[in-house]
């Protein structure tokens, strides 16, 4: 019997075979582990073989250290993994020397917003759930926004309406009035960057997001107070859903088709406490991931959607 | 030599050619069975009992079984796609069905890696 008794993690394989043959492909996460601690064992013997030598140099020594944290601070900025640019911005504010240099040299700070991806099965419903960190929620109208490469997630927010192209229920962009209507329950509000989600044919985010320069759209109320809501379509579609978990805004997925109870019920069952439909079956999304991958729901050809289609983003 | 697997409990069995078991994925205490005839079935069997009894029942040399993370076991010869950055895996016989499956970006780059290195062989 081979494996008996090995545990195995979900970013691992192993080939299951009558004799033990503990397999692992070239570049699995304990090979990663092994050569990742050898290359920081590696960065800090020549760390400290580069002090040594920089310390026996005289009068360059300031000038070289001083040109450091703006070149640190170049790639911190093009790169949205935060944990990596907090250690290195601490790295440059440590030496009094970088002081002086940042105070002539303005760094340009980019946003450090993230998004961050989980997948989790629940009762049959397989979910993803993305939660953006220090991301700031908008909504936009058309398809150029997604070719803007500071959108770091992006999915159809309001349904169009099929016969005259136009957007269902109330919709606010930017503090203007785009449609009106009350045909759905649900409502998203985003006033100064802050999202509200409820359940209400009137409310008084929809005025504050008109004078205020804000967003709000309406779709299905998919849960409330950790309610399931009923709703009429009973067919199953891969589903997606704006949602407030463990006091966090998030966007929930399926990947498999789901009627609109069966998904609302895993959301209860995770936890969630209210949750609104964003567009499903074939909408489409966008998430850049920090590692930089970029996943795309549905891509059919952005020329092929509707003008009024539009999304709720964050950057 | 492909011979069948057997996968028992208490109140049922499944009996299966081994080059008939596409997949095989965990749902809390149960495990679900896909056959290449499309059909599948919920054992209450977790994926751990599951992978030892195809290792115990495999022949010699027969390893096209795959276990990848936690959740899943599946057999090598009916992947015909793997997407890690969309977490994807399509599995098909190319004719008759064809099921989607998920697994972790990390885990679907080792799968293609050793897909690879073992059709370059």
């Amino acid at each position: 019997m081979s494996n008996k008794g090995h545990d195995i993690d979900d970013d691992e394989i192993r080939i299951i075979s009558s004799r033990p043959q503990p397999v692992k492909p070239g570049k699995s996460s304990s090979g990663r582990r092994l050569r990742g601690a050898l290359a920081g064992l590696f960065v800090v013997i020549a760390a400290v073989v580069l002090f040594f030598v920089l310390k026996g140099c005289s009068g360059t020594v300031a000038e070289d250290d001083a040109e450091y944290p703006s070149v640190t601070g170049g790639s911190v900025s093009g790169d949205r993994g935060f944990v990596a640019a907090d250690s290195l911005e601490t790295d440059s504010r440590d030496n009094d020397e970088d002081m002086a240099l940042d105070s002539k040299t303005p760094v340009t700070q980019e946003p450090k917003g993230y998004i961050a991806m989980r997948d989790t099965t629940i009762a049959g419903a397989r979910l993803t759930v993305y939660t953006p960190v220090d991301a700031v929620p908008e909504l936009a109208i058309g398809v150029d926004v997604l070719a803007d490469s500071t959108v770091l997630m992006a999915f159809q927010a309001a349904d169009i309406r099929a016969d005259n192209g136009q957007i269902v229920s109330a919709f606010v962009d930017h503090g203007q009035l785009i449609s009106t209507g009350q045909s759905k329950a649900g409502f998203c509000a985003i006033i100064d960057g802050k999202i509200t989600l409820g359940v209400a044919d009137v409310t008084q985010y929809f005025e504050q997001a008109l004078t205020t320069d804000g967003y709000f759209f309406r779709q299905y109320p998919l849960v409330v107070g950790n309610q399931v809501i009923e709703n009429k379509p009973k067919g199953r579609s891969l589903r997606k859903a704006l949602a407030e978990l463990n006091g966090k805004i998030v966007v929930i997925a399926s990947r498999n088709e789901l009627t609109f109870g069966e998904f609302s019920g895993a959301m209860v069952d995770m936890g969630v406490s209210t949750a609104i439909y964003l567009v499903g079956s074939k909408s489409y999304g966008i998430v850049r991931l920090p590692d930089g991958d970029v996943l795309e729901y549905n891509l059919r050809g952005v020329r092929k959607y509707p003008e009024n289609t539009n999304f709720i983003v964050w950057k | 030599m492909d011979r069948n697997l057997l996968f028992a409990t208490s109140s049922e069995l499944v009996r299966v050619p081994s080059e008939a078991l596409v997949s095989v994925r965990a749902d809390g205490n149960y495990s679900a069975v896909r056959l290449a005839d499309g059909s599948e079935y919920y054992l209450t069997l977790q994926l751990g009992q599951i992978e030892r009894r195809i290792a115990e029942q495999s022949a010699d040399g027969d390893n096209k079984f795959i276990r990848i993370g936690k959740s899943l076991i599946v057999n090598r010869e009916f992947i015909i796609y793997i997407n890690h950055a969309r977490q994807k895996l399509v599995m098909s016989d190319g004719r008759s069905f064809r099921f989607e499956e998920s697994a972790s970006r990390e885990a679907l780059r080792s799968l293609r890696e050793y897909i690879e290195s073992i059709s370059n062989e």
